[in-house]
Formats: structure tokens, C-alpha cells, sequence
């Protein structure tokens, strides 16, 4: 983990009010797929925690993928190619990269980002059977589909109101395509990760969860585990990651 | 070191009068991974109660405008492993460490204050009486002053450190628990914990803290802060350790100046985890530019002129 200034390469819009924000700084020699980085926006006084979409360790440059939510966001997207931000880690805990045969991505919203990262490692490591599903709400919240297709990845999209793709939401889109596979990872609504959970006995979640220091310090971010009500753990340092199954949210 | 920055107030010589507020910093585990805690004046570390405690349902925390609203709840894995696995670990570090003592009846806060008390390298106890985010005990001990001079007795009775009482501003008079809590013995003050606050979810009209509402902090309490520090500093003898909005050196001096002899910074290390340690860099600076020789010198200046 650092605190360090990173250089802004890109900060484009790509889908409505959805952001690609390229860095450039040395923390990227640390990051693992589903870690996030902890940034600054000047006037605020908490951190925008965002996740890493995918990263290029050589050149040290990393991209988030991040959607407008509110004012810090907002201030986040005006940006500009050539500023510096702040920016500390990398934070979390990452996907851990499993041997299976077959995995099935799934993305909600905004939770597409950092998929991209684990798809390329998840075929690094020999998974032959890579396929990704992706939730939005409407066709033009729709990104991420080239960031996959140049893995070689097909993506199959649903839209909550049928404008593009299948007509409903991620996981009617695998129940109706009868989409199966091994082990599944997921990251993007609570709701759809619940019933992904519900659909796959053995994967992980990312959890998107309020939070104030993103580095452990605060207990702003916990969750219980399942079985056991007394073991919590920090979204931020424990997490974002778990298993399926591991805990309570 | 530097010589000017050395404060002592009762079981503290401190190197210099900046220590991250409790529930700010943890245990200091994660800020030690970015610098060494040896530079701080001390730690006041996250609030211990008699047994593990997990707190509030999530979330816990949201931004305002100059600062954040938080209901944690209190969190912490209790007194004895604390006392097992987090102090001896503080100990390494060269540094003053002041244990946050909260409770949910009288009981709780002497068991917790004895056992803590007697832990080698606390060096005080810091008495919580003012959360505003637990549904027993917390604020109710720190609103009405038969019930905080009766608590501080109880307290200092069984502990073999000096006791600060952490008051609440969420009261009409803030005078009058100062006074109560020095009657009963308290060695010294730390004020303020948060103010009480909330707020609500556009979409939903819900409050966006579980808890409904949620203590704030940050810049935006600072007045808050450096008024009541000035007004209990008229009205008691013993030692204020200050905090409430601070974000930078010059900060430092304004509760100085208002009565404090020492000061924490709480939200502030979610926005910069080096704030401490920049603020303590740059106080002997600003101290130049105002013209101030040593630190100490300054406790309740506002009073003075």
C-alpha cells in the first residue's frame, strides 16, 4: 500500500455517465485483479474508492472504470489527461485466480470493471471456457464489450428494458440461455449477486460497500460472515472479495 | 525532536502535542504500514469496551459538506484482547498511548478502565463518555452531570493512570459537565466528540446511516470545537486535549489558543493518512510565521489578550 501522485493518461466518457480513467503511477507494480485504489478529489474529505479494471504492469498504468454517482464522482469525471491525482494502494484483498474448466463472469451496472483484469488472468492460467454477462439497465449504460472482445471473450448483454440484448436482467439472461459453468464470479448489485449465489455453489463476489478510510482502520465497511455471527470482516481489507457463501451483506 | 513541540500534561510528556483521535486510527495498525507512529505525540487508540462488540448494521458512514457522519457503533474486540494483542504491539513504538474507555453501564466502564489502567505502556485513559451512536450507556453518561461526575468517580477510583473525560458537544451546556467531571476528579478534558447528525437518501427519503443518525465530523466542527474549548477552558483548571475539525497546522494553534494543551486529529487521516504527520512537520513552520517559541506557550492565549 502507498499514498502516492499518479498521472492522469486518460479520462474519457463511454457510456452514459460511465468514466475510463487510465493512472500512471508505482503502486501498479503491486496491483492484483479486484484490488482498488483509494482517490482524492480535491474538496472533498473522503476518498473515492474505485476498483481497478485491468493494468499494464511494464508501462505502470492502470484503468478504472467508474460511473457518476454523485458530487465527488462528478468532480471526478473533470479531470483532466495530464493532471495528478492522489491515490492510495493497492487496497484489498483481489480475486483469487482458480483452475476451473469453465467460468462464468457475471457484471452488474458498475460492477463490470473489474472483471476485465480477472478474465485476462483467469486465461493466463489455462481457464479454456471464459464467458462474461453483463447487466445494465438501458443500451446506452452499456460499456466493457471491446475491453473483453480483445480477450477473445464473448460478452452476452441484457438491458433491464430490452433496448439492447436480452430483455431483463442478468440472471434471467443465464437461466433463459441456460448458460452454466464450473465456478462464477461476480461483482455489481447486491440483489444480482445474491441470486448469482443462489445459481453457483462455488466462486467469489466483490462487494461495493460505503466507505470512509478504505484501509481498514475505521470498521466504516464490515460485514458478519455467514455461519459464524461473531467473525466480521473489512470490506476494505478482507474484502472486497469473498466467497460465495462466506457473508452476510 | 524539537524542543518547542514538547508538551506534558498528567501521564503525557509528549514530543509534540499531535496524536490521532480515538476511532480514527484503529490500533495504528495500518498507518504503521505508511510511516513510523514514533513520530506521533501519541495514540489515542479505537474505543474498548468490557467484551467484544461488533456495532451498527451498515452503512456506517456518509460524506457531508467539510466532513462525514459516522454510527460504528463502538466496535472493537474488546478490553482483554486488546490488552493481549494490540498494546504490547503499540509498545514498540516511541509514543504516548491514551486507551479509549467506553461502556454500556458503570460496570462496564470501571472493569474496562481497571483492566486497561494496569496495562503496561498506557500511559492514560480517555473516558467516552459522549458516543452518540450506541443505543445504551455512551452520550447518556455524558449529558447530564450527576451521571458524569458520578461515572469519573467510579472510574478514577480503580485506575492507575490519569483519566481525560471525552465530553459531548450534543449538550445545552457544555460548562457545566466540565465542571462536574474536574469536581469528581478527572485530571483532565478532551472535547469534542461528534455532533449529533444525519442525512437522507434522495431517492429513497431514507436516512442513508442505518443508525438513522450519525456523529459529525471534520473541518466542519472545527468552530464548534475551538468555541467550547474556549468556554470550558475559563471554567476549569485541569488540561483540555482539543480535537474537532482539525486538518492542518494552523488548526493546531487555534485550539491551542482556545485552551487546549494538546490536540488529536480524527477525520482528517481518512482524507490524507499522512495528516498527522504533515501537520506535526509543519507547525514549527507556522509557529514562525506567528511568531510563537515554544508550543506550550500558547494553551489558552485567546484568554490573554
Amino acid at each position: 500500500m502507498r499514498d502516492e501522485k499518479a498521472k492522469i493518461l486518460e479520462n474519457t466518457l463511454i457510456a452514459a455517465d460511465t468514466f475510463r480513467m487510465v493512472l500512471q503511477s508505482s503502486l501498479c507494480e503491486d496491483l492484483k485483479a479486484g484490488q482498488f485504489v483509494n482517490l482524492l478529489v480535491p474538496g472533498f474529505t473522503l476518498r473515492r474508492p474505485i476498483s481497478v479494471s485491468s493494468f499494464d504492469k511494464e508501462a505502470e498504468e492502470y484503468t478504472l472504470l467508474y460511473k457518476v454517482l454523485g458530487e465527488g464522482t462528478k468532480k471526478m469525471s473533470e479531470m483532466k489527461a495530464g493532471d495528478t491525482v492522489q491515490v492510495i494502494g493497492p487496497l484489498g484483498n483481489g480475486f483469487p485466480i482458480e483452475t476451473a474448466e469453465s467460468v462464468l463472469l457475471i457484471g452488474g451496472g458498475a460492477g463490470t470493471g473489474p472483471l476485465v483484469q480477472l478474465a485476462k488472468e483467469l486465461k493466463e492460467a489455462g481457464c479454456r471456457k471464459i464467458r462474461v454477462v453483463l447487466g445494465f439497465p438501458t443500451k446506452a449504460d452499456i460499456y466493457g464489450v471491446e475491453e473483453f472482445s480483445a480477450l477473445g471473450i464473448r460478452t452476452h448483454i441484457s438491458t433491464d428494458d430490452g433496448t439492447y440484448g436480452f430483455h431483463g436482467n442478468a440472471v434471467e439472461l443465464i437461466r433463459a440461455e441456460g448458460l452454466t459453468a464450473e465456478m462464477a464470479y461476480t461483482c455489481g448489485p447486491k440483489r444480482m449477486m445474491q441470486a448469482v449465489e443462489g445459481l453457483f455453489d462455488r466462486g467469489y463476489i466483490s462487494l461495493d460497500i460505503r466507505m470512509a478510510c478504505g484501509m481498514g482502520a475505521c470498521m466504516g465497511c464490515v460485514v458478519k460472515d455467514k455461519a459464524d455471527p461473531d467473525k466480521y470482516y473489512r470490506v476494505c481489507k478482507e474484502g472486497p472479495v469473498f466467497r460465495i457463501g462466506q457473508v452476510d451483506y | 525532536m524539537d524542543e518547542r513541540l514538547h508538551v506534558s500534561l498528567p501521564g503525557l510528556d509528549m514530543k509534540n502535542p499531535v496524536m490521532p483521535a480515538s476511532g480514527c486510527f484503529g490500533f495504528g495498525r495500518e498507518f504503521a504500514e505508511l510511516y513510523d507512529l514514533s513520530l506521533l505525540g501519541g495514540v489515542m487508540m479505537k474505543a474498548a469496551t468490557a467484551a467484544p462488540k461488533f456495532g451498527n448494521p451498515t452503512p456506517r458512514v456518509a460524506e457531508t459538506p467539510g466532513g462525514m457522519l459516522n454510527a460504528i457503533g463502538l466496535q472493537n474486540p474488546g478490553v482483554d484482547a486488546i490488552i493481549e494483542r494490540e498494546i504490547p504491539w503499540l509498545r514498540q513504538f516511541d509514543t504516548c498511548i491514551i486507551a479509549n474507555v467506553a461502556g454500556s453501564a458503570q460496570e462496564d466502564y470501571v472493569e474496562t478502565a481497571e483492566k486497561i489502567g494496569r496495562a503496561e505502556g498506557v500511559d492514560a485513559i480517555e473516558l467516552n463518555i459522549s458516543c452518540p451512536n450506541v443505543k445504551e450507556g455512551g452520550i447518556a453518561f455524558g449529558t447530564d452531570p450527576k451521571v458524569a461526575s458520578s461515572l469519573t468517580a467510579a472510574v478514577k477510583e480503580v485506575s492507575a493512570v490519569p483519566v481525560y473525560v471525552k465530553l459531548s458537544p450534543n449538550v445545552t451546556d457544555i460548562v457545566a459537565i466540565a465542571k462536574a467531571v474536574e469536581a469528581a476528579g478527572a485530571d483532565g478534558i478532551s472535547m469534542i466528540n461528534t455532533l449529533m447528525g444525519m442525512r437522507l437518501d434522495l431517492k429513497t427519503a431514507r436516512p442513508i446511516i442505518a443508525n438513522k443518525t450519525g456523529g459529525l465530523s471534520g473541518a466542519a466542527i472545527k468552530p464548534v470545537a475551538v468555541r467550547m474549548i474556549y468556554q470550558v477552558y475559563e471554567a476549569v483548571k485541569i488540561p483540555i486535549i482539543g480535537m474537532g475539525g482539525i486538518t492542518k497546522a494552523e488548526d493546531v494553534l487555534e485550539l491551542m489558543y482556545a485552551g487546549a494543551s494538546a490536540v488529536a486529529v480524527g477525520t482528517a487521516n481518512f482524507t490524507d493518512p499522512y495528516a498527522c504527520p504533515k501537520i506535526i512537520e509543519d507547525l514549527p513552520k507556522v509557529m514562525d510565521q506567528y511568531r510563537i517559541g515554544r508550543i506550550g506557550d500558547i494553551v489558552g492565549k485567546a484568554h490573554r489578550v
